[in-house]
């Protein structure tokens, strides 16, 4: 129990120590969004496309937009027809993406011959490559002309997520 | 003599009479998400992650850490006077075992950084760390979105089990049946 314990408290401690780091030094910190598909064709590609603008929008709005994020938002959204008329659904899945060194440590070490036969002859950085560890999956349901409120409201909800783990807590 | 028989009976019972984890499609394990004892929609996803592995089990689709990890987020809410249940069900395809043992034999997750003391402790230490992070990591392959009633929570799962499994025999080189 100790030996699964310990390194999974090391682990959560680390990634957690190594956002905050950042938070605590810059008080603030950056997002990259993507979204997922559902296949092709993708019957909700078009609504999916306007969420994800609507998150980079906001993203970028906060200076939060960065390529080397600390956090990945991966959206989903489908409409639904409610008793009280038409809603979006949007799932947002929080991840921390594998860290660089460990991809390289990776590659050094030729993990992707571990596999397998075919294995072989996939390079690791494809395995790799959108790895995430998924942190947190958060929902909204909003009307299509609230969106962008919801957005908003989201992006509130994060940062302080975020700056209530610093050592201080939230007041 | 006799005892060997009924040996053999009982296992050839056994193998045929349940559904067989193997020969199914995909494999999956369930984890649902809750943000800790003061999150009002906690037991509701721990209700619909349990609802998810119980039918799963049932399927002989079931397998603890391989294939696809199912992250679980439910929640109620009220429209009109009437109940309703939103799930996101965030589909994510696991780094191969074979990959996390080598992972873990060259203790990559200390690369590039000072190494603890190089005692068996301190190595058994670095490898389960290294087993442990890569086995939380995965690629998100889907997100599925689910929205019932709550009485209708054991059809809904059922139904998004039949689908999920529909999709990954699609999969194969066979096409889909």
């Amino acid at each position: 129990m100790v030996r699964h314990t310990l390194p999974a408290i090391l682990i959560v401690s680390t990634l957690l120590c190594s956002v905050l780091a950042r938070v605590s030094a810059a008080q603030d910190f950056d997002v990259s969004v993507s979204w997922i598909d559902a296949g092709t064709p993708d019957p909700h590609a078009s609504l999916v496309e306007d969420v994800d603008r609507a998150f980079r929008d906001e993203a970028s709005r906060r200076g939060m937009s960065g390529t080397d994020a600390d956090v990945d938002l991966l959206l989903r959204a489908e409409p639904h027809d409610m008793p009280h008329g038409a809603y979006i659904q949007v799932s947002i899945v929080e991840g921390i993406r594998i860290p660089k060194n460990i991809v390289s440590s990776g590659v050094r070490h030729q993990l992707n011959k571990m596999g397998g036969p075919s294995a072989g002859r996939t390079d690791i950085r494809n395995i790799f490559h959108n790895m995430v560890s998924v942190h947190n999956v958060v929902q909204l349901l909003a009307p299509r002309d609230s969106l962008d409120k919801e957005v908003s409201a989201y992006f509130d909800d994060l940062v302080y997520r975020l700056t209530c783990s610093m050592a201080e807590g939230c007041r | 003599m006799v005892r060997c028989l009924s040996f053999l009976l009982v296992i050839i019972i056994a193998a045929v009479s349940g559904p067989n984890v193997l020969s199914q499609p995909v494999q999956v394990s369930v984890r649902w998400m809750d943000e800790g004892p003061d999150d009002p929609h906690g037991t509701i996803s721990a209700d619909v992650g349990k609802a998810i592995r119980s039918e799963a089990s049932l399927r002989g689709l079931l397998a603890e850490q391989h294939g696809l990890l199912l992250n679980v987020r439910a929640e109620t809410h009220a429209s009109t006077g009437a109940e309703f249940v939103m799930v996101s069900i965030v589909e994510t395809m696991l780094i191969p075992e074979s990959i996390i043992e080598a992972g873990a034999k060259h203790e990559i997750w200390y690369a590039g950084k000072p190494l603890p003391e190089n005692t068996a402790e301190g190595r058994a230490i670095r490898q389960y760390v290294t087993r442990d992070y890569l086995r939380s990591q995965g690629r998100v392959h889907r997100v599925s979105q689910l929205v019932f009633a709550p009485g209708d929570l054991n059809r809904a799962v059922s139904t998004y089990l039949e689908e999920l499994v529909h999709r990954f025999e699609c999969m194969t080189p066979e096409g889909c049946p």
